[in-house]
């Protein structure tokens, strides 16, 4: 008797034993139905991985924003956030609303065309992202002011402005206000950040500023791309500074003195400049990448002169020495 | 001879549903609710099979059944499940809605079981006169 009970139970359990549990399975697969059956199931990368999704056409009577938007479905199954980026078809899409489902199925996003990869250099000197630089979505945000404000009667200034979106990782957020980059072919100001409106996602407002010939890479498009590299090649000479020149800083009439490096084998040029008289104090008797030996001319008119020492390094550092010729005894 | 045992029918009728209240209870509530159907069910069939006995005791019908009786009891069985659905008074009983549900009320619901209703009822007479034809014990005088 247990027995066929039993059995019934079980597979009554396999329906689903309780109304609510019923329809809820009946849905999901309802919805793997749809989804294996969808015309518009396509192949797609969401942040690197290979999946499917379906690809649903947007109202396109609704263009104020000036993009074409369209809607992912995805099983619940798949990874898929606010800012992710969906590679399908050859062109990026960048994930911008996330649909909070009451009965929980299946996911549904909505994504927005990428128009503009954003590139800048980092901390570390290099272009953000492996040098790929982020998507972003930008839209023009200039008003009645037609991209143009004056300044007193004369002076026109660049006044456009856009508003960009990007994922919000860790690298986005190191952009700051007052950050240059290039959008298009001009550079603008990032003048506001916001990522708390829209989690996921980071909302810049950007302001134009002026190309600059000097430190803006037109054509990688990157801008501050000389100031920041100038800043690394810099930071990169730690050893210019940590050369010491020792040595007597009196130096007698008439006398030898021998000045060392205290690194083996880095000076490129010794160089003595001094003050007053035409010729030099010094006769240089025998100079190397490392010592420097020189003899004080025996002139008591020498005496007080002021010199100075200075010795080029390897890697184009300075360093330099205040030399001072005095009595001979 | 061995007699059947009422089990034997129970599970052809249990295949044929999938009622999840029925599948809540505990087994011995759901025994008894089965001999109900069964003895119920009885009723609508008794005038072909009038020489079977059913004894509640054993929990064994008083002689062995061909596979055909069998089936003949579970649809009997399901026809009685059926009408219990239907007699349920809870279902035309005003259902409470507000403004973030829409409360169905079961008066439609019952309009469709009374349909099936009478669809299980009309392949239960098609079976039983099926069985009749084909047990030519019950016409043989006739055939002298």
């Amino acid at each position: 008797m247990v027995n066929s009970i039993q059995k019934y139970k079980s597979r009554i359990k396999g329906y689903g034993d309780n109304h609510y549990d019923r329809t809820l399975l009946r849905k999901s697969r309802g919805f793997e139905t749809y989804f294996k059956n969808a015309l518009n199931k396509e192949e797609c990368e969401i942040d690197g991985d290979s999946t499917f999704a379906v690809f649903q056409d947007h109202s396109q009577s609704n263009n104020k924003d000036l993009s074409d938007d369209k809607y992912v479905i995805l099983p619940n199954s798949t990874v898929c956030n606010v800012g992710s980026y969906i590679v399908w078809r050859d062109s990026k899409w960048l994930v911008f609303t996330e649909e909070f489902k009451t009965i929980p199925t299946h996911q549904q996003l909505k994504i927005k065309e990428v128009n503009e990869e954003i590139r800048w250099i980092d901390d570390n000197g290099k272009i953000v992202n492996n040098g790929n630089g982020w998507g972003a979505y930008v839209q023009n945000q200039t008003l009645y002011t037609l991209g143009v404000s004056f300044t007193g009667n004369n002076i026109a200034v660049v006044n456009a402005k856009m508003m960009m979106y990007m994922q919000d990782n860790e690298q986005t957020k190191t952009l700051k206000v007052q950050d240059r980059v290039f959008i298009g072919d001009n550079v603008y100001n990032v003048m506001f950040m916001d990522n708390v409106s829209r989690k996921g996602l980071i909302n810049y407002l950007l302001e134009q500023d002026t190309i600059s010939e000097t430190y803006d890479n037109t054509e990688l498009r990157i801008a501050d791309y000389y100031r920041k590299k100038k800043d690394d090649q810099e930071k990169e000479d730690p050893s210019g500074e940590e050369i010491a020149i020792i040595g007597d800083e009196k130096l007698r009439i008439g006398r030898t003195y021998v000045f060392k490096s205290s690194k083996d084998d880095q000076v490129e040029e010794w160089i003595i400049e001094s003050l007053g008289g035409t010729t030099s104090p010094f006769t240089i008797q025998e100079k190397d990448s490392t010592t420097m030996t020189l003899r004080v001319k025996d002139d008591a008119r020498l005496v007080g002169t002021i010199a100075n020492l200075i010795v080029k390094t390897k890697n184009s550092g300075i360093v330099s020495k205040n030399l001072k010729i005095i009595s001979r005894f | 001879m061995t007699a059947t045992k009422f089990e034997g029918v129970y599970d052809l009728f249990l295949s044929q549903i999938d009622d999840y209240g029925l599948a809540q209870s505990e087994e011995s509530v759901v025994e008894d609710v089965l001999q109900k159907y069964l003895l119920n069910g009885y009723l609508h069939i008794y005038s072909v099979l009038g020489d079977v006995n059913l004894s509640t005791e054993s929990k064994a019908f008083s002689r062995e059944l061909t596979m055909i009786e069998k089936l003949l009891f579970a649809k009997a069985m399901k026809l009685e499940w059926v009408g219990e659905k239907l007699n349920s008074e809870e279902l035309m009983r005003k259902e409470i809605g507000d403004r973030d549900y829409h409360a169905v009320q079961g008066v439609a619901y019952i309009k469709e079981l009374r349909g099936l209703y009478a669809a299980h009822s009309e392949e239960l007479s098609r079976s039983k006169i099926d069985y009749t034809y084909n047990n030519e014990d019950m016409f043989k005088e006739l055939l002298n």
